[in-house]
């Protein structure tokens, strides 16, 4: 399907609610049943994403003069501007992840078609565009939360590697199988939601959200210690005195690692004993070989 | 469920009146309720797609399917799949599939220049039947007079690892009992016959030791030549989990270009192409040079041999690379020393290796010691890599050299194991022998021997089968363009987006004037679009079918659903045809007064009412052990149980012979079964006694535990053949005109030409077309741009399409990648059809291009 | 297919004594285009109306109030397209 379609689909849709509502009103009859129609968040609605280098939500509108040059210069013909009727101030850009993602030109030509800085002029290097940030919603109906092998967000996600990587886990269930868990970094991600578009689920269970919506906070106080010792190169204070242990021998202790070792493997490589766990080694091997 | 907007509104305005007046409604009413599973008939089916054999459920309801899951009984899945395997049913409802037999014709006739009418079965069957029978004629006439072992024949078959286990046998006997013509092959030469010739060449029978259990049994794996991160992606789970919950485990990864398998290496290698046999032979002679190899095992059970080298590239003869090899195609083993082994892997030092394939050194010698250490298991991989490769054959062999150098073979964990690309590239291409040079169970064209035991099981006079090997893939093109092949059918694959140099021979093969192609397809392909006949078929489960996967296991299904329209199966095509020829019109005389009983009788008589294949009756319905009942069309058609009977006699040529299956019913209850199944016990590794019940029987006075090659007990008393063979360069490689090597393969989303994925819209979304997968400082050198179209253009064609340089996969400076589902873009315009000279499939994975901006 | 370009689909609930419920419904039903769906026993009916050869859906639901038993006809949901036969929901097709 064209661009130029879903446009004139997402006009429709829009026709289809405002003929509901003129109806019902001029009948002045407003039920409760119809009151979540009229409702009209203040704030962008989740599924809006502004193009790439938009000030802050607030300023970005206060700097927009609606002119749609990033509109028109968007080779991909993937945004939009708010209309009458919409939750999105009017005449102000947005893109749909589902429908037409963010295909993250080198150029940034919508950037560069804004005359009011609204888009980021410093922002050259598409890397660093934060239109928003991809949350894996739904874990319960990802498949890879599964275990079934789809991983169509990592795929097609441009900041390969580094935006979505995928965490692989034993899989309990199967006991014989990995799963390869998606997770999204917020330093890498551009929100440019191509992952929520490629997602091959009825309703994707990954999308992008503007960011303050998408991003949770640690509380104030805490740190994460391993990584706060990655950062300073070195533990923050002492490490640990290294232990002596009474042990019987053969048996050894890993601090750091697997804890109590019963078959004093871990010390040295030498095997236990003379032949191979596999019966079959020494039933092949003659006596004179050994 | 099938829901207008004026439901959805209507369901919408009810709610809305109800919540203001405060009214509770009954839930139908108001909520669009979910059918729920109430009512859907669950069976199992084995996945449609690639050679891992995953098991799924599909849920039925009103003669369609509503749903699927992945079986969670099934030992290879356990209820997982991949996302192709998760949008299966979806496979069977593309808008456009095909329904009607499609003709050219002008003027309503049948004309080759024609347009694409609607035909009847009958109209397309009597065209086609004139074709073959004036085929059939101009072959009598070239025979005149030539001993069984020079036959030629000018009717063709094309068929597939993708078809059931009985569509196979069913097409293999008419062409080679029925119309006397082994120009039948499947695409599997395409995919498998290099794993094939090394299987062959090394152990006398085919296919592999081990099975999916050294996924979890071994400690080290390498991978050569696979993707199985994205072509296997259930195994590729399996290995993981090892990885991640084995310690010690460590995973080596060799490729031209960093593949998504790379995420997982300990050892992540990428080679410059075709260097992967001189990597080989290091191998083999570090573990030579370092005394790491097992003595006893070496004396006790392997043969060392040499090949010719030298051999040219499968190319026309008159190409001059051919005209320049020594030893065109040549391939017969001569025994040597272990001596004489040892001295011609000499010469392959690391720092040779190193430099001839860009491998850093210790990562080579990291690789070595992992094979070379006595007490790590190592379980090696590869798919297309090796296969696709004009020195297949003696790559595979070259893996298998290091295996039984170490004597890493037949035990749980030691495995060098060749994946394969289909569902059914085992259980139907070659356990059946559906090539040009096979007959079923190993037995080969080219031997008196074995062709009377065909023509014994077949009921067939001495001298029916032809006895001299037919075309194999590449070649029906180069006949079908050089007049000398005039009828062509294919079946269950899309050749015409397949088969390499499609500008150059397929496509003015199939538009011969002289030549008829028939195409059964259930979907418009690229291949229907150059056919002069199509023929719509019934797809995976709208027919009962079996699938035989990589290690030997052979699953069974029942037919779920009915196909659409008047399609029909492969199956059923095949034996209806038969059903147009008198004995008298396609056996001369002189053979058929040899069997005076068949004088009058139909092709369809002979080979299929012959009293064995139609022994089982069909009782109306096929039912399972719960009860649940279900259609067979071609059962119904026929009259008797046919996939029984079709089954049961295919299955004599193997048993008793280390090939055996079990009962038909059996298969129908289990959830596959890896053959040899002798006394109703499965065969996890072959030729090691113990696991192996044929080890014992012919190999009495061995050893408890002992291994014996047993597919060579006659040749050289069940030894296993090390082959030594010489690293030799490519058919094409880059130059300053044509700068870049080109790579083909797959993607994850999609099965091989995407006729069945690319009509599933989520896939479609997922991966929409083919890409040129290419490193970032190329893409800056020949000046495109990521997302941005490129013109891609080798020494036999042009394509476009756009440039990928932060996907998947990546390649090194000077290769590009691109996959080959997409009709759109079509990739074999561009391959070379260079073969390997002992196997004839072609490599795929190397040839010249340039780019440039488009 | 019915496919004039503007279709249209009403909800409204219907006012009656709850003892004449019953009887209403059923005159109602008798009407084309006119479908109820609950509220009988609380006198409240719901009622879809669609356009049908009896007349629009508005001026169908205009008569509701001069029918016997009935007290008052209240719209509550009116939808107004060309586009209701078209598929929204489908499984595997």
């Amino acid at each position: 399907m064209s661009k130029t379609d879903e446009k004139a689909r997402g006009v429709n849709r829009r026709q289809f609610l405002t003929t509901t509502l003129k109806t019902a009103c001029s009948v002045g009859l407003m039920g409760v049943g119809l009151g979540f129609y009229t409702q009209r968040a203040n704030a962008l609605p989740p599924m809006a994403i502004r193009p790439p280098g938009a000030l802050p939500e607030e300023d970005f509108l206060g700097a927009c003069i609606r002119c749609g040059l990033c509109v028109r210069d968007c080779p991909f013909d993937i945004l939009f501007l708010g209309q009458l009727g919409d939750d999105i101030p009017t005449g102000s850009p947005y893109f749909i992840a589902r429908t037409g993602p963010c295909e993250m030109c080198e150029d940034i030509p919508c950037v560069a078609a804004c005359p009011t800085n609204a888009l980021d002029h410093s922002l050259t290097d598409i890397e660093k565009a934060r239109m928003g940030l991809a949350v894996v919603v739904d874990q319960e109906n990802c498949i890879a939360f599964q275990g079934l092998r789809c991983e169509v967000c990592f795929n097609v996600c441009p900041i390969r590697g580094k935006a979505i990587t995928l965490d692989m886990q034993h899989n309990v269930r199967s006991g014989k199988h990995a799963l390869f868990i998606p997770v999204v970094h917020s330093d890498a991600c551009t929100g440019c939601g191509l992952c929520e578009k490629a997602c091959i689920l009825e309703k994707a269970a990954i999308k992008v959200f503007p960011t303050d919506l998408a991003k949770g906070e640690l509380g104030h106080h805490y740190r994460f210690g391993w990584k706060e010792k990655e950062k300073a190169g070195k533990a923050l204070v002492t490490p640990d005195v290294e232990h002596q242990y009474n042990l019987p021998e053969g048996v050894g202790y890993d601090l750091q690692g697997e804890g109590l070792i019963l078959d004093g493997k871990a010390q040295d490589n030498a095997p236990a004993s003379p032949f191979s766990s596999n019966p079959l080694d020494t039933l092949n091997r003659k006596p004179e070989d050994d | 469920m099938s829901l207008t907007r004026r439901d959805f509104i209507k369901s919408n305005a009810i709610a809305a009146a109800a919540a203001t007046a405060g009214v509770t409604l009954p839930a139908t009413k108001t909520a669009l309720a979910a059918d729920g599973d109430a009512g859907v008939r669950w069976d199992k089916a084995a996945c449609r797609y690639c050679g891992t054999g995953c098991s799924v459920l599909i849920g039925t309801k009103d003669g369609k399917v509503v749903a699927s899951q992945g079986d969670p009984d099934a030992p290879v899945n356990k209820g997982l799949n991949c996302i192709k395997g998760y949008f299966l049913p979806k496979i069977l409802y593309g808008e456009d599939r095909l329904t009607k037999p499609l003709l050219r014709k002008k003027n309503g006739k049948y004309d080759k220049n024609g347009k694409f009418e609607e035909v009847s079965w009958d109209e397309a069957f009597d065209v086609m039947a004139e074709k073959w029978k004036a085929a059939i004629k101009k072959s009598w006439e070239e025979n005149k007079g030539k001993p069984v072992d020079k036959l030629t024949s000018r009717v063709a078959m094309f068929g597939s690892g993708q078809w059931t286990v009985w569509e196979g046998y069913a097409a293999s006997k008419l062409m080679k009992a029925g119309f006397r013509s082994n120009n039948i092959d499947p695409n599997a030469r395409h995919c498998m016959a290099s794993a094939v010739g090394a299987f062959i060449r090394g152990f006398g029978i085919d296919e592999p030791m081990g099975c999916y259990d050294d996924l979890e049994q071994a400690d080290v794996f390498v991978l050569w030549g696979s993707n199985m991160a994205e072509m296997h992606p259930i195994l590729w789970s399996r290995l993981t989990d090892t990885r991640l919950t084995k310690p010690g485990c460590e995973v080596h990864v060799l490729s031209t270009y960093k593949h998504r398998c790379f995420e997982l290496a300990d050892n992540g290698m990428v080679f410059t192409p075709q260097t992967d046999l001189a990597i080989l032979n290091f191998i083999a002679n570090y573990i030579i040079q370092n005394k790491a190899y097992n003595k006893e095992f070496i004396e006790k059970h392997v043969q060392f041999n040499k090949t010719p080298t030298d051999i040219g590239y499968g190319l026309r003869a008159n190409d001059p690379r051919e005209k320049k090899a020594k030893n065109r195609m040549k391939g017969k083993l001569t025994k040597i020393t272990f001596e004489e082994y040892a001295k011609s892997v000499e010469p392959y030092t690391l720092e040779k290796a190193s430099k001839l394939s860009g491998v850093p050194k210790d990562k080579l010698l990291r690789l070595a010691k992992a094979y070379a250490d006595p007490k790590k298991k190592v379980m090696s991989l590869w798919t297309m890599g090796f296969n696709q490769h004009t020195r297949g054959v003696w790559v595979n062999g070259l893996c298998y050299n290091v295996h039984l150098l170490m004597g890493k073979i037949s035990e749980p964990g030691n495995s060098p194991f060749s994946l394969t690309g289909q569902p059914s590239a085992c259980g139907t291409a070659r356990e059946v022998g559906t090539f040009c040079h096979r007959l079923p169970a190993d037995l080969v064209v080219k031997k008196k021997a074995h062709r009377d035991i065909a023509e014994k099981i077949w009921k067939l006079p001495e001298g029916t089968i032809p006895g001299k090997v037919g075309y194999h893939a590449v070649k029906m093109h180069r006949m079908l363009k050089d007049g000398k092949l005039d009828c062509y059918w294919q079946q269950c694959n899309n050749n015409m987006q397949a088969a390499a140099n499609m500008n150059n021979e397929s496509y003015p093969g199939w538009r011969n004037p002289n030549a008829f192609i028939t195409v059964t397809d259930p979907y418009p392909t690229v291949s229907a679009q150059a056919a002069d006949l199509i023929l719509p078929t019934a797809m995976w489960i709208e027919k009962e079918g079996a699938y035989g996967n990589a290690e030997r296991r052979t699953q069974f299904w029942r037919q779920q659903v009915r196909a659409p329209g008047e399609a029909k199966s492969d199956l059923w095509q095949t034996m209806e045809f038969a059903k147009r020829f008198k004995m008298e019109e396609v056996w001369p005389p002189e053979l058929l007064d040899k069997a005076p009983e068949y004088k009058g009788k139909t092709l369809y008589e002979v080979l299929y009412e012959n009293g064995q294949v139609n022994k089982f009756p069909y009782e109306g319905k096929i039912t399972d052990d719960r009860g649940n009942e279900y259609e067979n069309y071609e059962s119904e058609h026929f009259g008797f149980y046919v996939q029984k009977g079709l089954f049961e006699e295919y299955a004599s040529f193997g048993r008793g012979h280390a090939h055996d299956l079990a009962p038909f019913d059996m298969y129908h209850k289990a959830r596959g079964l890896r053959w040899p199944v002798v006394d109703g016990k499965e065969t996890l590794y072959r030729f090691r006694e113990g696991y192996d019940p044929y080890v014992a029987k012919w190999n009495p006075d061995g050893e408890k535990g002992d291994v014996f090659f047993y597919g060579n007990k006659k040749k050289n008393g069940g030894k296993a053949n090390i082959i030594t063979a010489p690293y030799e360069p490519p058919a094409e490689s880059p130059d300053d005109e044509y700068p870049l090597w080109l790579c083909t393969g797959r993607v994850l989303e999609h099965w091989h030409s995407g006729s069945m994925t690319r009509r599933v819209p989520e896939l479609y979304r997922a991966m929409p077309d083919a890409v040129v997968y290419m490193n970032k400082k190329d893409a800056k050198k020949y000046k495109l741009r990521n997302g941005r179209m490129a013109k891609i253009s080798s020494r036999r064609g042009t394509i476009t399409c756009k440039v990928e340089t932060r996907g998947r996969n990546q390649p090194p400076e000077g290769l590009v990648f691109i996959p080959w589902f997409d009709a759109g873009r079509l990739v074999n315009k561009l391959t070379l059809d260079a073969t390997d000279p002992l196997s004839k499939e072609t490599d795929y994975k190397k040839c010249a291009v340039k780019i440039s901006k488009a | 297919m019915e496919n004039s370009n503007t279709m249209n689909l009403c909800s409204c609930i219907v006012h009656t004594r709850p003892e004449r419920g019953a009887e209403v419904e059923e005159r109602l039903n008798n009407i084309p285009g006119v479908e109820v769906h609950g509220g009988v026993d609380e006198g409240k009916l719901i009622v879809t109306v669609e356009d049908s050869e009896a007349g629009s859906a508005g001026d169908v639901m205009m008569n509701f109030s001069s029918l016997e038993g009935v007290v008052s006809a209240t719209l509550i949901y009116h939808y107004g397209g060309d586009d209701l036969n078209e598929e929204v929901v489908r499984e595997f097709n």
